[in-house]
């Protein structure tokens, strides 16, 4: 029998169960993603400043988050913060947190680059002209900029939401742990479920990640044609 | 005839390397000054100083009857002093249009309407009323500096600086450039033109100065200064002028 096993995927409640794992992927890397490009361009405009005071807390910062991996970071929120401070978040919020984190440094960089490889003259034109420093970076720098750093930080969007899986190891029951379940639950009667759950899953991560890759071509033709 | 830009005393260093070395000098209305000198004799420098791009160390620069100073609004001066740069610095992601209408709206609150209306008129005035919709990356190095130079008219300045704007183009495109200034000094626009084109230099100014090491060297009538360089200095800085044709 060539689909055997496959019926575990038609059980309505087997999908159901895979949809609501699939709902708190999408919200922990939905939310991580708008903290990050918020922060992250607010942060990495005030990094281009070369002020001590600014680039020793910056480095330190985008450094430190980097160099450790985002499982210890998760590891070092949920259960040192709970013991040492008595911060008792849940998975997902502890989730959430990390990764804004994460992806607003990384997001900051790619922020700080991208309008800092722009070439001083915009600045030095635009100034000539009159226009203030925030109006030089809101209609001079920053759209040129988003120019510049579209494909790297749909980039950083498509890693967020490929490292949510890491939350099963905080208690967060999301697609995979559902899928992990589901396989558990049927290996004994279905042998090929393995094969069938993780197939789905791969699927759904291409789906969630293909339209975002989709939408940065589309944009990216759009202003190279300007 | 009143001086809308009078530079006294003027100095300035950067570290152990003084650029700008005791200026002084003025420019009445509708008076047209060329600077010329070799590169790095400070001329650039002192360009940038007047608009507030270069603090100053030393020295007195009056604009319109305003001192400039550290407790400047530069924001407002810089309304009044357009600037044209040696790159092309159009703003890449704005139509030409745009690129001209973007200060007097932003800076001068004008609607966009009235912008540009101006904008048109001065487009038309420096030949490119055709190109209003093009992106600057669809223009030539000449059609680029003539849309810079209508960006920097349309914010009405009392005076124009240019900075070797045709340092980088070639000798056609430089031309109708050129020649677009020589527009701008018929209709009396006060301005202060550094360059490297002798003819030009020649050409045009009211007045010139010859700079060398952070100093002016010799002042007077264009063509004077051509036809009897005073000081050993320019008659060498003119001959290599010479040795290159």
């Amino acid at each position: 029998m060539p689909f055997s096993g496959a019926d575990i995927l038609l059980d309505s409640a087997n999908l159901a169960r895979l949809a609501e794992g699939l709902i708190v992927t999408v919200r922990v890397a939905a939310v991580s993603i708008v903290f990050a490009f918020v922060l992250g361009m607010l942060i990495g405009v005030i990094a281009l400043s070369r002020g001590k005071l600014v680039q020793i807390p910056y480095q330190i910062f985008l450094q430190s988050i980097r160099i450790v991996p985002q499982l210890v970071w998760l590891f070092l929120f949920f259960f040192g913060f709970a013991k040492w401070l008595g911060w008792n978040w849940n998975g997902e919020t502890t989730g959430i947190v990390v990764f804004s984190i994460w992806g607003t440094a990384e997001m900051a960089d790619i922020v700080r680059a991208s309008i800092g490889s722009l070439p001083v003259h915009q600045t030095q034109s635009a100034a000539a002209l009159g226009l203030s420093r925030s109006q030089i970076y809101l209609f001079v720098l920053i759209p040129q900029a988003v120019r510049r750093l579209l494909p790297v930080s749909i980039n950083l969007a498509t890693r967020i939401i490929k490292t949510t899986p890491l939350l099963v190891l905080i208690t967060v029951v999301e697609v995979l742990k559902v899928g992990q379940q589901l396989i558990e639950v049927n290996i004994l009667t279905n042998s090929l479920a393995a094969f069938w759950v993780y197939g789905l899953i791969f699927v759904i991560y291409f789906l969630i990640c293909f339209p975002v890759a989709l939408l940065s071509r589309k944009l990216e033709a759009r202003w190279s044609v300007q | 005839m009143s001086d809308i830009l009078r530079v006294t005393n003027l100095r300035k260093s950067f570290g152990a390397l003084r650029v700008l070395d005791g200026i002084d000098f003025s420019v009445g209305e509708g008076r047209v000054l060329t600077i010329i000198g070799a590169s790095g004799c400070g001329k650039s420098t002192l360009l940038r100083t007047i608009n507030g791009l270069e603090t100053i160390d030393d020295g007195e620069i009056v604009f319109d009857g305003e001192r400039l100073g550290a407790d400047t609004d530069w924001r407002r001066v810089r309304s009044h002093i357009g600037m044209v740069f040696q790159s092309y610095d159009l703003f890449n992601h704005l139509k030409v249009i745009d690129n001209v209408t973007l200060a007097p709206i932003k800076v001068q609150n004008k609607g966009k309407e009235e912008a540009e209306e101006i904008a048109m008129n001065l487009l038309r005035r420096v030949g490119l009323e055709d190109k209003r919709g093009a992106y600057p990356r669809e223009l030539s190095g000449g059609q680029k500096q003539r849309v810079a130079i209508a960006r920097a008219l349309a914010m009405q300045p009392r005076i124009m600086l240019f900075d070797e704007i045709t340092a980088s183009l070639d000798p056609e495109m430089s031309q109708e450039v050129l020649e677009t200034l020589l527009e701008l000094a018929a209709i009396r626009m006060t301005m202060i033109v550094v360059t490297h084109e002798m003819g030009f230099a020649k050409a045009i100014g009211d007045e010139l100065l010859f700079m060398d090491g952070g100093k002016i060297l010799e002042r007077g009538a264009p063509r004077d200064f051509f036809a009897a360089p005073q000081t050993q200095r320019a008659r060498q800085f003119l001959s290599r002028f010479e040795y290159r044709i």
